[in-house]
């Protein structure tokens, strides 16, 4: 079975006023998967679809894992949190741009981890989850585990931007990670310290508010290492003529 | 607030990167309170810092024009430890459009060239 791991290659987490949001170069390694995580800025009272993803070079596929927007809030709670998947099978240099969907406002910012698995094969995704708040300091995602070690991912969108948000127990926030973008989105861009998923079992992306938020999105998915001893059979086979 | 709704950037402006380790590379911007002749506020000093390990050597200020952050014609290269930028280099970047604080948040701020 292999064993997740968050490859050098990984970039900075970007910001940006207007669009789209771009990474700096970087090279992914053949067989990682890229896990693009995105919160937006959005217009007052304005539903917004994700943004719209692309790569320098050979385009990759970008699958959405989780959207979390105004209407899916109750009382409807206005932010964009987004989170993406892609494969890379080939390494290539290439930049990341995430191009908001919201009208009106522009502001982005977007985090891209670059995951490995130490057998050489390609992770895969698991599931995922959204939320939305309106109310208190604890901004957790969490979801059930469908595979052993896997590694949960995931993006808190303060729309209120109230602060700076924190790690909470079992999760890390990367310095720069997470900022308060002045009146317009704070955002943390947070996984679980290590990959410890267990099959069945409920996990969480943990983050702190320094000042609770009435406008809160947030996703998280999770990744699976290429081979799970949750789905790898066990075939026990006689020697021929011995019964 | 989101949407539209906006406020003066801190003094100094703090921008901080990490790696996949965390070690850090960081930008401060100082900028005079006082407004221009075009209510717009100065730059006033620039202080970079890089972590001694950390992957990413390079600062971008903006994008260049095939849109992404390394070939903008704004690179700050970072040494480790904490670099005070010359009036020099305050002046080249004042010569590439970015001589307020207001020409500096509107653009998007970056880093990378990471080593091999």
């Amino acid at each position: 079975m292999g064993n997740l791991v968050l490859d050098a290659s990984t970039p900075a987490t970007v910001y940006s006023a207007t669009k789209p949001v771009t990474t700096a170069s970087f090279t992914p390694p053949a067989n990682s998967l890229l896990v693009v995580a995105t919160a937006c800025n959005t217009a007052t009272a304005t539903t917004t679809g994700p943004p719209v993803m692309s790569n320098s070079g050979t385009a990759l596929t970008f699958t959405q894992a989780q959207h979390s927007q105004r209407s899916d809030g109750s009382p409807t709670c206005d932010r964009c949190a987004t989170i993406f998947t892609a494969p890379v099978l080939v390494s290539a240099a290439m930049t990341v741009s995430a191009t908001s969907a919201a009208t009106g406002v522009a502001q982005a910012a977007m985090k891209v981890w670059v995951v490995t698995d130490d057998s050489g094969q390609l992770p895969t995704v698991g599931t995922s989850s959204k939320g939305a708040q309106n109310t208190g300091n604890a901004a957790n995602q969490a979801f059930t585990a469908t595979a052993a070690n896997s590694w949960g991912f995931g993006v808190v969108d303060d729309w209120d931007a109230a602060g700076v948000p924190t790690a909470g127990t079992g999760t890390t926030i990367t310095a720069g990670d997470a900022a308060d973008q002045g009146a317009i989105v704070a955002y943390a861009f947070a996984r679980r310290t290590t990959p410890d998923g267990s099959v069945g079992v409920s996990t969480s992306i943990n983050v702190t508010l320094p000042v609770a938020s009435a406008n809160l999105g947030k996703v998280a998915v999770e990744i699976v290492p290429a081979v799970s001893a949750a789905v790898l059979p066990i075939l026990v086979m006689s020697p021929p003529g011995r019964h | 607030m989101g949407g539209t709704a906006t406020e003066p950037p801190a003094n100094p402006d703090v921008q901080t990167f990490g790696d996949y380790l965390g070690r850090v590379i960081r930008i401060t911007v100082s900028w005079s309170i006082l407004p221009n002749g075009s209510g717009e506020h100065a730059i006033t000093g620039v202080t970079v810092f890089r972590d001694a390990g950390c992957l990413f050597r390079k600062l971008f200020i903006g994008k260049g024009d095939d849109g992404t952050p390394d070939s903008t014609d704004k690179i700050v290269n970072v040494p480790v430890g904490t670099t005070i930028l010359s009036a020099a280099q305050l002046n080249n970047l004042a010569n590439r459009g970015v001589a307020t604080i207001e020409d500096y948040k509107a653009l998007q701020i970056s880093v990378g060239d990471p080593t091999p």
